[in-house]
């Protein structure tokens, strides 16, 4: 078994790869955090002792330091995240399992299979984001000119995240064995068998419809009415801002993008094609937007605070982090979908459809979901931005900082999806499996 | 019903050729497919159909011999020009439908008249009143899963139609169906090809669907086996001689030493 999951690591190394990096960025984010929040006179010896008291947890956010509010929002951040890149790295593996689900693989033996691989990839990616984390560490001790120990309290709180993180990943292994044979066993893909119509809800009327347009859109723009009255409560506020997202991107945007195909993409063929798998990739990925959208505006809203420089620092760091995390996110969430999507281009191919056009679309369609995401980021982005400027808050380098940060790892992570795109698509697509 | 539309002349496939595993598929294949004629290919697994669609669809190149459509030999054209005479000549229908999972269903029927250029204007006319006669035109703006089985067919079935080609290639279109929509399809494409006189080429291995041919060939291990024509016969009396000769073909294999 240990012979066969080190080759099926092999066998996906580009899977394998972005899996180990997102354990490797959990974890120096983790470890510096944990240890720069120890050094924040009333930081992580509270927060330590209030997380043996679960009940005072409302009380702890009430008091609200950085380092409180954050520890909360970048556990369950990173902890999302690695669903997301264990579905990535899962994904290839799925027909592998089935063969070994139908050859009489027991289901423990196949949550081994899987967690054994994982296992590799953190004993290798651990140490190293620990080291990179505490190179973090030295250089902000250095940078800011105080003492940041690297306690007791801080190595607990940061073995016993670790601790749940290695947790949670065996539990999406396990799920993940779990569904393959669920899924083989009702003889289907799982996509096709979850996207069956929902039998609740209420009556479908055109005016009913209108009137869920409307609050969709008032829902997706609450977030930003906070920043203009101060950011009280943003975290519940991006929840209703996600919701009424999902309604316009869902209700108004797609149906739009379909009825364009209807009326005029039919110019093209490039056309048709790009804008059929811009609207899956914005389906596919929308939860990873929303994901991105809360991260940027949340942590935003903390750097607004009046924050010690090491807090402000700390706030900085976890920016930084968390936008690449997200970034990746997305990629694999889009890199995903993308791994099956060679059995459409050879459809393409079957039916007449000339090189040209296959190897433009997955370009013109990444360039497309990256404008998406660029306008969606900057618009949000930029609307509290000008908010928190009216404010006095923070300085347009600020600003700047944060904008940057949150485009370019996002655009670097379309840049090699783009790649990845078109190398599984455009040449696999001839005359495969023929 | 005289005229040539295909035309194979010693056609033959070997898979891994110039290797130890070399594995001939056809031999010396030669078929002639006239005009508004409805060809049915049968044969056990294994006996080189699918390969031979591949070859007269453009799929795959024959290691040696000639594949003409409407007097083209097909071998001689590169591969952007290959793409321009399928979406031209033959319309495909496959046993997994083959439509785009992330592309609608007016999308998926209106690709090839967007890879011959048409006016969308028209293009929306021809596939609604191509979806409206197979039954599916309240399900445009639908995705294929979102579909049943036998809806996703009529859509591949109306994108097979859409730029209305010279001949229908079907690998084994009833393959992922209920006994029901089966027969729905077969008639289908019988009233098509009765009435718009359209040339189908049809692989099947179910002895009740290929009797609704006009003409049937048997491959065997690669090489032509029987032919044999429904004429003025009874759609029974031809389904009792297909089984006849399917039957006689698998015992003549088991009495082989």
């Amino acid at each position: 078994m240990m012979k066969e999951a080190l080759r099926s690591l092999r066998n996906s190394p580009a899977n394998a790869l972005f899996f180990a990096m997102t354990f490797f960025l959990t974890t120096a984010l983790l470890f510096s955090y944990f240890h720069m929040a120890a050094a924040v006179s009333d930081g992580m010896p509270e927060v330590y002792y209030d997380m043996n008291h679960l009940a005072d947890l409302f009380q702890m956010l009430e008091k609200g330091n950085a380092g409180n509010l954050m520890m909360v929002f970048i556990v369950i951040m990173c902890a999302v995240d690695l669903v997301f890149a264990n579905d990535f790295f899962v994904k290839n593996k799925a027909r592998e399992i089935g063969v070994r689900l139908m050859c009489g693989a027991t289901y423990i033996q196949l949550a081994a299979y899987l967690l054994i691989q994982t296992a590799v990839l953190m004993a290798v990616t651990i140490p190293l984001g620990i080291a990179a984390g505490y190179s973090l560490v030295v250089w902000m001790r250095s940078l800011l000119d105080i003492t940041i120990p690297l306690d007791g309290y801080a190595w607990m709180e940061f073995i016993s995240v670790m601790v749940m993180i290695v947790f949670w990943t065996t539990a999406l292994n396990c799920s993940f064995a779990y569904k393959s044979g669920a899924v083989l066993l009702a003889g289907g893909n799982m996509n096709a068998l979850m996207r069956k119509e929902k039998p609740y809800g209420l009556r479908k009327t055109r005016f009913m419809e209108a009137v869920y347009d409307v609050v969709g859109v008032i829902a997706a723009l609450f977030p930003l009415v906070q920043f203009y009255y101060g950011g009280i409560g943003l975290a519940v506020g991006m929840v209703i801002g996600c919701v009424g997202l999902d309604r316009v991107l869902v209700h108004i945007v797609v149906p739009l993008l379909t009825r364009h195909n209807r009326k005029r993409g039919t110019r093209s063929t490039a056309s048709v094609l790009r804008s059929g798998f811009l609207r899956r990739d914005i389906l596919f990925s929308k939860f990873t937007v929303y994901l991105f959208l809360t991260d940027i505006l949340v942590l935003l809203a903390m750097m607004t605070r009046d924050n010690s420089p090491l807090e402000a620092s700390l706030v900085r760091i976890s920016y930084v982090c968390i936008c690449i995390l997200q970034a990746m996110t997305i990629l694999f969430r889009l890199a995903t979908d993308i791994s099956t999507r060679h059995t459409q281009y050879r459809i393409l191919d079957r039916i007449g459809t000339d090189e040209t056009i296959r190897k433009a679309v997955p370009v013109q369609e990444t360039v497309l979901y990256g404008l998406f995401l660029l306008l969606v980021v900057l618009f949000y982005g930029g609307v509290a931005s000008v908010f928190i400027l009216q404010a006095g808050s923070l300085q347009v380098k600020d600003i700047i900082f944060s904008a940057v940060t949150a485009v370019v790892p996002a655009m670097l992570c379309l840049a090699i999806l783009c790649v990845y795109n078109r190398r599984e698509t455009g040449n696999e697509a001839v005359r495969i499996g023929l | 019903m005289d005229h040539v539309i295909l035309k194979t002349k010693n056609v033959k496939k070997v898979y891994n050729a110039d290797t130890l595993h070399a594995v001939t598929a056809l031999h010396d294949v030669n078929v002639e497919v006239h005009k508004g004629e409805f060809l049915g290919v049968m044969g056990p697994s294994g006996s080189g159909k699918s390969t031979f669609i591949n070859m007269i669809s453009t799929m795959d190149y024959p290691t040696d011999g000639l594949v003409f459509i409407n007097g083209k030999n097909v071998l001689n054209m590169s591969a952007n020009e290959i793409g321009h005479f399928r979406y031209e000549n033959l319309g495909f229908i496959f046993q997994e439908f083959n439509l785009l999972d992330t592309h609608t269903i007016f999308e998926n029927i209106a690709l090839p008249m967007t890879l011959a250029k048409e006016d969308p204007k028209e293009i929306e006319k021809r596939v609604v009143s191509a979806a409206e006669q197979l039954g599916i035109g309240d399900l445009l703006n639908k995705l294929p899963p979102e579909c049943s089985g036998g809806q996703r067919q009529r859509a591949a079935i109306a994108r097979a139609l859409i730029n209305r080609p010279g001949i229908i290639v079907a690998d084994e279109p009833t393959g992922n169906l209920d006994s029901e929509n089966s027969e729905e399809l077969m008639e289908l494409f019988e009233e098509m090809n009765r009435k718009n006189g359209t040339t189908i080429v049809m692989v099947t291995h179910d002895s009740y669907v290929a009797s609704f041919t006009s003409r049937l060939i048997f491959i065997k291990d690669g090489t032509l086996y029987k032919e044999i024509s429904r004429g003025d016969r009874t759609q029974d009396e031809y389904f009792s001689e297909i089984v006849s000769v399917s039957s006689s073909s698998r015992r003549r294999k088991r009495e082989e030493p």
